[in-house]
């Protein structure tokens, strides 16, 4: 199907198809790479702070700062030691959460036919969320395992 | 004139959006689907952005001077082609963050900036755009 440059539709489309992953594995590899993103916003956050560059981080960790630079182009994938030897050269500490997203499209669907609802009704409105979960549920089990859990997600 | 920009990708929360510069869509479009390579790096860049994670290396402010304000720009391959595509960044007056892929720039020579790129800089820092 040939794109028409001048129709939004058409535009919209042709930019979507082009990051849309095209198999299951390459949305895989897009997600990996994506956590290692996460992890090295944090470290590049880090280490400028203190006032190192990139060479600097690498002489800590015992690496070369051109393996440094592929992680940060994502043309390598970071492994676990690396991530502990950084977390350590910069002595910080990643906290990990995860977030379910089958409940939260769940409490969108319940807000959203909610809201619906009365604005349909052509009534004043209030917005009810649920309480927020107790400080205690929100607490990371410090006995976490990664291996344990192949669904973590680092904040 | 105001230029027209087209949504291409928006963040879950909705707070973070991504557009296409409408009069250098195709262009841009055909530089980025030439192969898998340069799709796959496109999709990092844009995840990069759209979960507003730091990254120098791929996405950066490129304000070099007082008049490249809001300048910043998407980074494909640097050391090889180090190609770029010159960005704005604009908030909505609804609070959304958003990064319009404006001009691509294709094999930056210099490490420096170059009379070339300053202007394509300069002159991206005064597009005004209206958002489709």
């Amino acid at each position: 199907m040939s794109t028409n440059w001048n129709n939004k539709k058409d535009i919209h489309r042709a930019f979507h198809d082009l990051i849309t992953p095209s198999s299951y594995e390459e949305k895989i590899k897009d997600e990996a790479r994506l956590i290692m993103a996460r992890f090295l916003s944090e470290v590049e956050t880090s280490y400028k702070k203190k006032g190192w560059r990139r060479k600097d981080l690498a002489k800590k960790i015992g690496t070369s700062p051109s393996y440094i630079t592929q992680l940060f182009r994502g043309t390598k994938l970071i492994n676990l030691e690396m991530i502990a030897k950084m977390q350590d050269a910069l002595n910080i500490k990643f906290n990990i959460s995860s977030v379910d997203l089958d409940e939260e499209s769940s409490l969108e669907k319940h807000e959203s036919s909610y809201l619906n609802q009365k604005i349909l009704g052509k009534e004043g409105f209030w917005v009810y969320k649920p309480f927020p979960k107790s400080a205690q549920e929100d607490e990371i089990d410090s006995d976490f395992s990664i291996e344990d859990d192949n669904h973590l997600i680092i904040a | 004139m105001k230029r027209k920009a087209i949504k291409i990708s928006e963040s879950a929360d909705h707070k973070k959006a991504i557009y296409v510069d409408k009069q250098n869509a195709e262009k841009i479009y055909h530089y980025i689907n030439q192969d898998k390579r340069h799709k796959n790096k496109f999709r990092h860049i844009t995840h990069i952005i759209l979960e507003g994670l730091r990254n120098t290396e791929l996405y950066d402010k490129e304000d070099i001077d007082k008049k490249s304000k809001g300048v910043t720009a998407m980074k494909f391959f640097k050391g090889q082609e180090n190609d770029r595509i010159y960005c704005k960044e604009i908030t909505t007056e609804n609070k959304t963050f958003v990064v319009i892929a404006c001009e691509l720039h294709q094999k930056k020579k210099s490490k420096g900036i170059s009379h070339k790129e300053k202007n394509i800089i300069h002159n991206v820092a005064e597009y005004e755009y209206e958002l489709e």
